[in-house]
C-alpha cells in the first residue's frame, strides 16, 4: 500500500515539473515502473486540453439518454443483480419441473444423474455468468448474463413440450445417419438465433451483435445436436428436433463462454 | 454518481463537466480520432445512464467511467481493424495535409505521438491514463480489469519503450 502511495507521489511530482524528495528518490530507483517513468518524463510533455465545444456534446448526449424509453430501454437498465436473480429463479423453476414430474422416468438413456447433471452444468453456467455480470460494468459482461437468460428460456420451453407418442427407440441405419446429422446440424444452427436474439435485447451496446458470437452459438448449437443424436438411439423426428435443445445449448453456452474467457484474458496479458 | 443514481438527473450535467474533457482527451490518443473520440464519449455516458443502477457506491466512479470508455475505445480499434498509427502515418503522409499537420502539431508532440502508437494497445492504455490523466496506478488496474503489478508491468515496458524511442534519432520521424 506505502509503495502504491509512493508510486503516486512520484507521478504527480514529475507531472507537475517539481523536484522529488530523498525517499521519493530511494522509491523511483527501486520501483521498475517509477524508474522508467523518471528516464523517460522529460520527453512526455503535459497533456493539452481537448478542443471542441463540450457542451454541445453534453446537449447531444442528454438527447440520447432522453431517447431512452420503451420495454428495451428498461430492460437494458435492470441492474445486474436482478437478472441473476431471474435466471436464478427460472433455474429452479426448471429445477423443480424436473424433479416432480421426472420426463421418461421409464426410459433408461434418461436416468437422474443425466438429467440433473445437464441442470448442474446449467446452474453452474449460469451461475459463473451473474457473477461475472457482478464484477463491473464491463459491456463485455453483459451479453453473458443475457446468454444464460436466452439459453434457459429456450430449454424451458423445450422442457415444458410435451413427448411425441410416436418416439420409439430403434437401431440407426446408415441413411438414416446421414439425413438425420444434416437435419441436425441445420437445427442447431437456427438454435443459435434465439440465442444471439436474447443477447442482443439484454446487450447495453447499440451495435449489432459481433458475427463471431453470433456463429459461435449456432455452431456450438450445431455440434452439441450432432453429437446427441449420435449418441442417442430414438430417431423421432419430433424428439429429435425437440428433444436435444437443452444439451445442445449447454454446449452452446460453453463454446461462447470459453470464447469470452480466452479474449478477456489475452486482454489482461501485459 | 450516487445521485444521479438515485434520480438525480441534473447531476449528469456535473459528471459531464468534470469527466468528460479528460476522458475525450484521453480516448483521442487512445483512437487518434477526435471526432470519433468524442461520440465515444457520448456512447460512453449513454452506457453509464443505462448501467447506473449497477453502480456500486464502495467504488469510486473515475475508473468504473474509464472501463466503460475504454472498451468502447477498443471495440473502436477493433471494427477499424487497423493499428492507429496507421491513422496517423497516413495523415502525416498525405501530401494535402502533411504541410498543415506540421505547422499544427510541433515536432515533439508529432514524435510523441508516433511513439505513443508503437505501443500495443494495452501499453498506451497504461501510458495515457497514468501520465496525461493521473490515474493511479491501483485506478488503472480497477479501469482496465487487470492486476496491479500486470499495470506496472506494463507501465514499466511502456515506459522504457518509449524512452528508447524518443531519444532514438529517426525511430520516429
Amino acid at each position: 500500500m506505502k509503495d502504491e502511495m509512493n508510486c503516486d507521489r512520484v507521478g504527480d511530482k514529475l507531472r507537475r515539473g517539481e523536484d522529488l524528495r530523498p525517499d521519493e528518490q530511494a522509491h523511483a530507483e527501486d520501483c521498475p515502473a517509477c524508474s522508467a517513468l523518471v528516464d523517460v518524463h522529460p520527453h512526455l510533455g503535459e497533456p493539452e486540453q481537448p478542443s471542441g465545444d463540450l457542451d454541445a456534446l453534453f446537449d447531444a448526449t442528454e438527447q440520447e439518454i432522453a431517447a431512452e424509453r420503451g420495454l428495451r430501454a428498461r430492460l437494458r437498465a435492470w441492474p445486474t443483480r436482478r437478472k441473476t436473480l431471474f435466471v436464478l429463479a427460472t433455474l429452479a423453476g426448471l429445477a423443480v419441473y424436473v424433479g416432480v414430474f421426472k420426463p421418461r422416468p421409464h426410459d433408461p438413456m434418461y436416468s437422474s444423474w443425466r438429467m440433473f447433471g445437464t441442470l448442474a452444468l446449467m446452474l453452474g453456467f449460469s451461475a459463473w455468468a451473474a457473477v461475472r455480470g457482478l464484477r463491473g460494468p464491463d459491456a463485455r459482461q453483459n451479453p453473458t448474463v443475457a446468454f444464460g437468460l436466452g439459453f434457459i428460456a429456450v430449454a424451458l420451453f423445450d422442457a415444458l413440450l410435451p413427448e411425441s407418442p410416436s418416439a420409439h427407440a430403434h437401431a440407426l441405419t446408415p441413411d438414416m445417419f446421414v439425413s438425420k446429422t444434416v437435419a441436425c446440424f441445420l437445427y442447431g444452427f437456427v438454435m443459435g438465433i434465439p440465442v444471439a436474439a436474447s443477447v442482443a435485447l439484454f446487450d447495453r451496446r447499440d451495435r449489432p451483435l459481433p458475427s463471431r458470437m453470433v456463429f459461435a452459438a449456432a455452431a456450438g448449437g450445431s455440434a452439441g445436436l450432432a453429437f446427441s443424436y449420435l449418441h442417442c438411439g430414438v430417431t423421432d423426428h419430433d424428439h429429435i428436433l425437440l428433444g436435444h435443445s437443452l444439451s445442445a445449448l449447454v454446449l452452446a453456452g460453453t463454446v461462447i463462454c470459453t470464447w469470452l474467457v480466452l479474449l478477456r484474458s489475452r486482454r489482461r496479458t501485459p | 454518481m450516487l445521485a444521479y443514481r438515485d434520480g438525480d438527473n441534473a447531476a449528469l450535467r456535473a459528471l459531464f463537466s468534470r469527466y468528460a474533457g479528460p476522458l475525450t482527451r484521453a480516448v483521442a490518443r487512445m483512437l487518434r480520432d477526435e471526432e470519433r473520440s468524442r461520440d465515444v464519449v457520448q456512447q460512453t455516458f449513454l452506457q453509464v445512464h443505462r448501467a447506473r443502477a449497477d453502480f456500486d457506491r464502495s467504488r469510486s466512479f473515475r475508473p468504473w467511467l474509464y472501463t466503460i470508455g475504454l472498451n468502447l475505445a477498443r471495440d473502436e480499434l477493433r471494427r477499424r481493424g487497423r493499428r492507429p498509427e496507421d491513422a496517423l502515418t497516413q495523415e502525416l503522409a498525405s501530401e494535402d495535409t502533411g504541410q498543415e499537420h506540421a505547422v499544427e502539431l510541433s515536432e515533439n508532440r508529432a514524435r510523441l505521438e508516433i511513439a505513443l502508437n508503437q505501443l500495443s494497445v494495452e501499453q498506451r492504455e497504461v501510458v495515457v491514463l497514468h501520465w496525461f490523466e493521473g490515474l493511479s496506478f491501483a485506478e488503472i488496474a480497477s479501469a482496465t480489469g487487470s492486476g496491479l503489478s500486470a499495470v506496472k508491468v506494463r507501465a514499466h515496458r511502456a515506459y522504457k519503450k518509449m524512452r528508447q524511442l524518443l531519444e532514438t534519432p529517426g525511430v520516429t520521424g
